[in-house]
């Protein structure tokens, strides 16, 4: 009777070693879940064993190909200036969008412009028509009067007298006199 | 076809090799998160690459 053995290649001492030294991670996912997870790293250019390392810790990111740094790096700064010194206008026919950029365009612009009367955020505002209801000033009280109203001496020791008797029927007052 | 079989079909596995000390960095993290290995595929399918960071 012919003893039915399972035959199993005998595998080398490396390959013991290496069994050894990494051992299997396994689990059982769905399907459609495993294309997903498939799909997501593949968009971060990594596999299942690079999404374990970096879990770990152990992965460092991936430096890229210095040409493709420096066309991302071109094309991020000629963006970031794309935004701040276009400016953009519809075209009165198609109504695309135009990029002011010939000296027409320039001078039209600069016209508008100065017809909508813009200017400096901190320039004083010019002197405009007074609008307020506030009432003026009279003449004779005036800065520019030449001769302001001065009250007779009599007139002025009455008030100080005044003064000075309201002043000291008061009784938490205390004067130097 | 038989149950195992289906099963099999149904549920592939997930498998790779990894150095000692990752595999069980990866076996901490994962106890840290409160998750199985399971549960950290299952948020990979889900997530952009933001919980990867250990």
């Amino acid at each position: 009777m012919a003893k039915s053995r399972k035959t199993t290649k005998k595998k080398s001492p490396s390959r013991i070693k290496y069994e050894a030294s990494h051992p299997t991670v396994s689990a059982r996912i769905p399907l459609e879940i495993k294309q997903k997870v498939i799909a997501n790293l593949k968009t971060l250019d990594m596999n299942i064993a690079d999404a374990f390392k970096k879990l770990g810790g152990e992965l460092e990111e991936k430096a890229k190909p210095i040409e493709l740094m420096k066309k991302a790096e071109y094309k991020a700064g000629y963006n970031a200036a794309k935004n701040y010194y276009a400016v953009p206008y519809q075209c009165s026919k198609c109504g695309q969008t135009v990029v002011i950029y010939t000296p027409e365009e320039k001078e039209a612009a600069s016209r508008l412009m100065t017809e909508a009367e813009w200017g400096h955020k901190t320039c004083p505002e010019p002197n405009l028509p007074q609008t307020t209801t506030a009432k003026p000033i009279p003449a004779n009280l005036s800065r520019s009067n030449p001769n302001p109203p001065v009250l007779p001496v009599a007139q002025a020791n009455d008030s100080h007298d005044k003064i000075r008797r309201f002043l000291k029927e008061q009784p938490d007052h205390v004067t130097n006199a | 076809m038989n149950n195992r079989e289906r099963f099999e079909k149904k549920m592939p596995m997930v498998i790779t090799r990894l150095p000692v000390k990752t595999r069980d960095k990866l076996l901490a993290e994962l106890h840290k998160r409160g998750m199985t290995l399971q549960e950290l595929l299952t948020s990979f399918a889900d997530g952009q690459g933001s919980n990867l960071d250990s």
